[in-house]
């Protein structure tokens, strides 16, 4: 798909990347699974953003079915870490580990639209290694402890104990944008209807 | 189970499904005398047909020792656990013999033979170890990966107690042993206990 556009600028015509211009306005997109090319991309993007002006906010627009379980933390370590405000708006849906990104915004400016779905579960894998039984027990060790870290960054955006969100969570969950915002993962629905 | 064809051998006329293609599989001769060969992975496939023709020796005669030929690198635990219950399940003895290598799952059939009966040959090697798996299994979520690598555990702990009982150590000393591969030749392996005797 071309996402190429050209532009009128002082030296005359100028292709540009639709993503690339948003990205110079400070929105970013997470549209796909969150694997390490887009973890990555995504991390640079939000650094760069911040060096140039940590007043203004970023904006990431987030239509995922999840992923990596690394990639998602790392994301959310460096949201956290840089000082400008991060608004996270879900656009279709957030699932799964997108929906900890989506959650993880800055308080007040996580934002779904109105017919956006969004899932939530415990970490279901999507990796495999072979290994003794010994190993095997490491695997799922650091799977559970995953999982945990998940619920507990949940626990803190929705303000709601851990042993809730675990109690909850423990089977796929799927709510609408209101549910959502009921639940606190995100604060207000986006009405788009004209 | 075999590929290797030998000319057609007119004492064995008996053999009427091989006699009418010309030849007689070498697997079909040897079964005549009650000799298995296994000789792939363990899979429920080749499980089936193993403990068929255990379950069919025993019952045409269940005095005469039936010889289970071991030439396997092992592989999955289910059709292994098939073959074994079949083998403690029938009354006629059974002889195992390493010919090459019996690793993993080959190495418990090698010990489960009749006490007296197991063989290696002399340049033969074995390998034990605990279960192998893939995991955590990718679509799996925590509870489901919790259950299935407690149900793991209880086929390791089945597989120990069988390797403890046949070789006469203690389930730790086994358990201990199986946390990694243990690479052992013909000498080693009868003083481990997993054979009695070796064909030199």
């Amino acid at each position: 798909m071309n996402t190429i556009v050209t532009e009128t600028t002082e030296h005359g015509e100028m292709p540009m990347d639709v993503y690339q211009k948003l990205a110079n306005d400070r929105i970013l997109f997470i549209c796909d699974s969150i694997n390490d090319n887009l973890a990555t991309d995504i991390v640079a993007t939000l650094l760069l953003k911040d060096s140039e002006d940590s007043d203004k906010k970023i904006t990431l627009f987030i239509n995922s079915q999840g992923g990596d379980i690394r990639n998602t933390l790392m994301i959310i370590d460096m949201m956290n870490m840089i000082d400008s405000p991060i608004e996270t708006v879900c656009i279709g849906a957030a699932m799964d580990e997108a929906a900890v990104i989506l959650a993880s915004g800055t308080p007040g400016m996580r934002f779904a639209t109105q017919n956006s779905q969004i899932a939530v579960s415990q970490l279901v894998n999507d990796w495999m290694a072979r290994a003794n039984l010994t190993d095997a027990k490491k695997y799922l060790d650091l799977a559970v402890s995953d999982n945990k870290r998940m619920m507990e960054i949940f626990s803190k955006t929705t303000k709601k104990p851990l042993k809730q969100v675990m109690a909850d969570f423990d089977r796929r969950v799927f709510m609408n944008a209101s549910h959502a915002a009921k639940y606190g993962i995100i604060d207000k629905v986006v009405n788009v209807t004209k | 189970m075999g590929k290797s064809k030998l000319d057609h051998d007119h004492d064995q006329d008996h053999l009427r499904g091989p006699l009418l293609m010309g030849y007689a599989d070498t697997y079909v001769k040897l079964a005549k005398h009650r000799i298995i060969f296994i000789s792939e992975g363990f899979n429920d496939t080749m499980a089936a047909q193993t403990s068929a023709m255990l379950l069919y020796f025993d019952n045409e005669d269940h005095e005469t020792p039936i010889e289970i030929y071991i030439h396997s690198n092992g592989g999955a635990v289910t059709g292994l656990l098939n073959i074994y219950d079949v083998m403690q399940m029938i009354r006629a003895p059974i002889k195992t013999v390493c010919i090459g290598k019996s690793f993993s799952a080959g190495a418990v059939i090698l010990a489960a033979g009749t006490k007296g009966e197991r063989y290696a040959l002399k340049n033969s090697r074995v390998m034990i170890h605990g279960i192998q798996v893939a995991f955590p299994i990718p679509g799996h979520d925590m509870t489901n990966s919790k259950n299935y690598y407690e149900y793991l555990m209880s086929e390791n702990d089945k597989l120990m107690k069988i390797l403890a009982y046949h070789t006469g150590h203690s389930l730790d000393k086994v358990k201990e042993d199986c946390k990694q591969d243990v690479w052992m030749d013909a000498k080693q392996v009868l003083e481990y206990g997993i054979i009695d005797h070796i064909i030199d």
